[in-house]
């Protein structure tokens, strides 16, 4: 296990090629949940948490049972059911294990089903042909650099909210100028590690 | 829907290339340096949001809407 692959990959995936602002990914989630701390922070925790076991369990699935099998052109409707069924799973455990954490997180469980993140990291481990740790690593380092992403925003929506922003610009408008301002923050990330 | 989606790509990707190269179909507009930021990621989210912006005023001040409140 190389520890230092695996912090590499955690970093580069977190900060350099962050899934919101390099890649456009989650946008959809990113812009809808961002209005509140408090929505941002549990958002952020359970996309993690899931992202981590649906890397490892898609990489399980696609190096013992598709490669063998000589299935790797199914990939993407393969990872899109373990990750529906995963959600599914969960939401049912969790719904009869306990209920106020359930309650607690509502509907965030069922919206991360629709993130493209949680498409996009059992591809690109497919591709690039990481080992287990590795493909674990940078779903980790993912969903590290959502939250990040999430809270950032969050953060500053609030205050905006109660800012004097012009009438044409309020609203969504005003969040995306914000989140293209970030994403030139994280500009600076690029080329940190050349891998 | 899609075809909404289809004039909304052109216009971004018009504005964008507009200023972040200074070309349009290879044909070059501008005199002196193109904006660097409107290629990179940054100047996605920037270019939809002054846009947005854009077609909101539009829509207040000729049609009489009252702006899409976002998300």
């Amino acid at each position: 296990m190389d520890f230092g692959k695996l912090f590499e990959l955690v970093v580069s995936s977190a900060l350099i090629n962050n899934f919101v602002f390099t890649m456009f990914l989650g946008l959809c989630i990113f812009f809808g949940v961002s209005k509140k701390m408090e929505t941002a922070v549990g958002m952020s925790i359970t996309f993690t948490a899931v992202m981590v076991v649906s890397a490892a369990l898609s990489w399980v699935v696609y190096t013992f049972i598709m490669i063998p099998l000589q299935l790797t052109f199914l990939k993407i409707i393969i990872f899109i059911g373990i990750v529906a069924a995963f959600v599914q799973s969960a939401d049912t455990i969790m719904k009869k294990v306990s209920p106020t954490l359930y309650y607690k997180l509502g509907v965030y469980l069922a919206l991360i089903t629709t993130n493209c993140i949680i498409i996009a990291v059992p591809l690109k481990n497919a591709g690039e042909h990481y080992n287990f740790f590795e493909s674990m690593a940078f779903g980790l380092g993912s969903g590290l650099g959502f939250g990040l992403a999430l809270v950032i925003m969050a953060s500053i929506r609030e205050k905006l909210e109660v800012a004097d922003v012009p009438a044409p610009f309020k609203g969504l408008p005003i969040s995306f100028i914000l989140a293209g301002l970030i994403a030139l923050a994280f500009t600076g990330f690029s080329g940190l590690i050349t891998l | 829907m899609g075809v909404g989606f289809l004039l909304a790509m052109v216009v971004i990707s018009f504005f964008r290339e507009l200023l972040g190269k200074g070309e349009l179909f290879g044909y070059s507009l501008i005199a002196g340096n193109p904006l660097l930021i409107m290629i990179l990621p940054a100047g996605g989210f920037l270019a939809v949001g002054l846009l947005m912006g854009f077609f909101n005023w539009v829509d207040m001040r000729f049609f009489g809407g009252k702006g899409a409140s976002g998300v």
